[in-house]
């Protein structure tokens, strides 16, 4: 049976990236199915979509790349798709991975699967200190819940119905990456990761700008710990 | 002391009034309201029992009366500001999903035009 897969791009102020994000996902493949969540963007993203008639929707005010998201899982799960890919707007994510991505779901060997960074060690690898960091969040997630990850961070995922549904109704609003993991694991969700090839960003800012990484890691650690006492371990 | 509670009972008394003068033109939803009414009985009720926090002065070993008095005011406003906090995390987590469904509603009528 073909599952139906939905490409979910999360975009805010992306004006430089969106086009040749969405023509690199087409000539991966030509009958693609994608939503692009502008979320409030200030600049000319929505413009772009509307012109070039691109699959969006328009948050009325900024929700944060969680709440974007978090409407695309809706979207999916109302329009009946069985698999939702998370793939950034700014075109640090590859297509070609997409299909990787989505084999362990259908293999039945995961809920949710990470596209990471860190297995091969290839590709665009981040500055040192963030990689510092990831591996911190990465110590906390293994205390916390025993899973061994690589790229706690990385926002390249693929989520199969149940994880959207469960996800849909409860999700993390500003750093939802490496706490997402931790609300999985202890759900019982299993998790996979695999390795991908990243790019360096071509436009836009990250979402975590150096000045603001220590807020970051301190409330992403934070969050961590209690999601740990929020969710009840299954199984 | 005295004049600590008659002017804790004035204040008090000009308070509630006030409290029920929002209320009546729907300033202030009953909800919230219901904490600061209960608020203003417990100052009231310390504004006319004295007794009260000497006797809370005596229990806790705090030497000044009124500080007995501001330790109760300070715990009362804890409780009214976390209170807040729980209201408002409510209420915002309300507005995202609300934002959501506007954004899912706007598409779906876009797309059947």
């Amino acid at each position: 049976m073909e599952l139906k897969t939905i490409i979910l791009i999360p975009a805010f102020n992306e004006e430089e990236a969106i086009l040749s994000t969405i023509s690199n996902l087409k000539k991966y493949k030509p009958d693609i199915n994608y939503l692009i969540i502008n979320d409030a963007s200030t600049d000319n993203t929505e413009f772009i979509c509307k012109e070039n008639k691109l699959n969006y929707i328009s948050l009325p005010f900024n929700l944060g790349i969680g709440g974007a998201i978090q409407t695309g899982f809706q979207y999916a799960i109302e329009n009946g798709y069985d698999i939702g890919i998370q793939f950034d707007g700014d075109g640090q994510h590859n297509p070609e991975y997409i299909e990787d991505l989505i084999k362990p779901i259908k293999d039945n060997e995961a809920e949710m699967v990470i596209g990471s960074r860190f297995i091969d060690k290839v590709g665009f690898q981040s500055s040192k200190s963030r990689r510092l960091g990831i591996i911190i969040l990465n110590i906390i997630i293994h205390l916390v819940t025993g899973f061994n990850i690589k790229d706690s961070t990385s926002g390249f995922r693929a989520f199969n119905k149940q994880m959207m549904s469960f996800l849909y109704k409860d999700y993390p609003k500003d750093y939802p990456e490496p706490e997402c993991v931790v609300m999985a694991k202890r759900k019982g969700f299993r998790i996979k990761e695999i390795p991908v090839i990243m790019n360096e960003r071509e436009g836009g800012e990250s979402s975590i700008s150096s000045f603001k990484s220590i807020y970051y890691m301190i409330k992403v650690s934070l969050a961590v710990l209690i999601d740990y006492l929020k969710y009840k371990k299954v199984k | 002391m005295r004049v600590l509670s008659l002017a804790l009972l004035i204040g008090t008394i000009i308070f509630t009034g006030f409290v029920v003068a929002l209320i009546s033109k729907k300033y202030i939803e009953l909800k919230y309201a219901l904490l600061w009414f209960f608020t203003s009985v417990i100052l009231i009720i310390i504004a006319v029992f004295h007794e009260i926090p000497k006797r809370i002065a005596w229990l806790l070993s705090i030497k000044e009366v009124t500080n007995a008095v501001f330790l109760v005011a300070i715990g009362l406003l804890i409780v009214v500001t976390f209170s807040l906090t729980i209201a408002l995390s409510r209420a915002s987590n309300r507005i995202t999903k609300l934002a959501q469904e506007v954004a899912l509603l706007r598409k779906h009528n876009n797309d059947n035009k």
